[in-house]
């Protein structure tokens, strides 16, 4: 039968029970929670870019400020998830690092934008 | 540092702001005017059947593991046998999808439809800021630049005195046409977020996708997966329960 | 979603004030002819306030993570109090040691 021989022969090639676990996930919900990261972050670049144009930094300043904000993001998000990041997503980098290149043009329109509404003129 | 430019006010006023806000209303009314012209079109029952085989394999590829290793080469002959397998294309069958274009209408005025709602409001958005706002120093870059971007952002002013952080009308207005994408994705919902470039570049390389590639992608990958059966554990797994029990 | 969006315009409102102070102080400087170090403590202080508004907004809008787990609560097909036609009280399951070791392994 199928059922004996294939448990003969996966305990002749793995003694142990070495295996990683299964992933099983729900994918639409994966999804979804991809996509309301990404709202957060976008919407937190372009409010980031905003704090940074009013507030007047300049150069190198803006882009070690915008990563603070993406930091702050991550926590916030990992707050969200309620810690428990493997309930919700099925790697770290989703939290840490989605949507992190896409917010920073976001990020640098806003900041030119507010910049110069407020300190050029 | 090269010495501040001093910049009238009114440039703020009725350059930057009216420049931005122009793009911002011009980018939700065109989204509102595609999906007007959107036709809702029936799906072909063909193109439908494709589809939902498609997903079956996947799920079949995906969840593989839980079923037994006899079942796993049945589910799989039925689909990649070279006779009459589901996934199974013949040769020569495989429609031509510019051939298919030019033989359903709809398709390609549907094309026609999206391209021209997308060039028409640029082109005349362009031509707008050509005719009003080209020629002006309309905003600062607050980060440095070297001097390569100075084509770029200073477009339609022929000074190389100024510094290059400084952006002329007609720059700022393609600095916008590219960094409003997230602006669109927040109120305008996701299907918004594929920006102009992402357009441009979808209509220059080929109308839509073969659906019979995706067929043999997906043949090709039931064909290569090594089925590994995961349930056997679970006869270990129920002794060690049952011998917890009996001690 | 009301908190979060009421949270959200505050925290513009309060950007868009904070910007027209700072262009205030500009000119208030321009005029006494100082140079611009940083921007006034008010206006930091309403920066930050509405980046923690925008921040709350920015969270709560997008609605909540759904678990991905299949087996968690709210990923149920069928919840326990619909059908309760099959609630079995006594089976074999009661006197087997609960393990949280023992986890599905491939």
């Amino acid at each position: 039968m199928a059922v004996q021989d294939s448990t003969r022969s996966s305990s002749e090639g793995k003694s142990g029970d070495d295996g990683e676990d299964l992933s099983i996930f729900h994918a639409e919900n994966l999804q979804n929670n991809m996509k309301s990261i990404y709202y957060s972050r976008t919407f937190l670049s372009i409010m980031g870019g905003v704090v940074a144009g009013i507030w007047g930094f300049t150069g190198l300043m803006g882009f070690v400020f915008y990563l603070l904000i993406m930091a702050i993001a991550s926590l916030g998000l990992l707050a969200k998830a309620k810690f428990s990041v493997g309930n919700y997503f099925d790697s770290w980098n989703r939290i840490i690092l989605d949507g992190f290149f896409g917010g920073l043009m976001s990020f640098v329109l806003f900041w030119t934008f507010a910049y110069d509404i407020v300190h050029i003129f | 540092m090269a010495e501040d430019l001093v910049l009238d006010t009114a440039i703020r006023d009725w350059v930057l702001v009216p420049l931005s806000v122009v793009m911002v209303l011009i980018g939700v009314l065109r989204y509102f005017v595609s999906k007007l012209l959107r036709s809702s079109q029936t799906p072909d029952a063909k193109v439908v059947r494709e589809g939902q085989l498609i997903l079956r394999a996947r799920n079949l590829r995906a969840a593989g593991g839980f079923i037994p290793v006899k079942s796993f080469r049945a589910r799989r002959f039925y689909y990649t046998n070279e006779e009459n397998g589901l996934l199974h294309v013949p040769k020569g069958q495989a429609q031509n999808p510019q051939a298919q274009m030019f033989s359903d209408p709809n398709m390609a005025m549907d094309m026609m439809k999206k391209n021209l709602s997308m060039i028409i409001p640029q082109s005349l958005t362009f031509a707008w800021v050509n005719f009003f706002f080209s020629g002006f120093v309309a905003a600062k870059l607050p980060f440095p630049l070297t001097p390569r971007f100075r084509s770029m952002l200073q477009n339609g002013i022929d000074l190389s005195t100024v510094d290059v952080s400084y952006v002329s009308g007609r720059s700022w207005y393609f600095l916008n046409l590219f960094g409003l994408r997230g602006l669109f994705s927040l109120i305008l919902g996701e299907e918004n977020a594929m920006d102009d470039t992402q357009r441009m570049m979808q209509m220059g390389g080929g109308f839509g996708v073969d659906p019979t590639k995706n067929l043999g992608a997906e043949k090709d990958g039931i064909d290569i997966i090594q089925h590994e059966w995961t349930l056997p554990k679970m006869e270990q797994r129920a002794e060690m329960v049952l011998r917890k029990l009996v001690k | 979603m009301g908190v979060g969006f009421i949270a959200g315009v505050l925290g513009g409102l309060l950007f868009a004030h904070a910007a027209y102070s700072t262009i205030q102080y500009r000119g208030m400087l321009k005029i006494m002819e100082e140079e611009f170090s940083g921007p006034p403590t008010n206006v930091v202080i309403e920066l930050l306030l509405g980046f923690v508004l925008c921040m709350v907004a920015g969270l709560a809008v997008p609605g909540k993570f759904h678990s991905i787990l299949p087996d968690s609560e709210e990923n149920r097909v069928v919840s326990l109090p619909s059908n309760l036609d099959f609630m079995i009280f006594n089976h074999r399951g009661r006197l087997s040691p609960f393990d949280p070791e023992l986890k599905l392994k491939t």
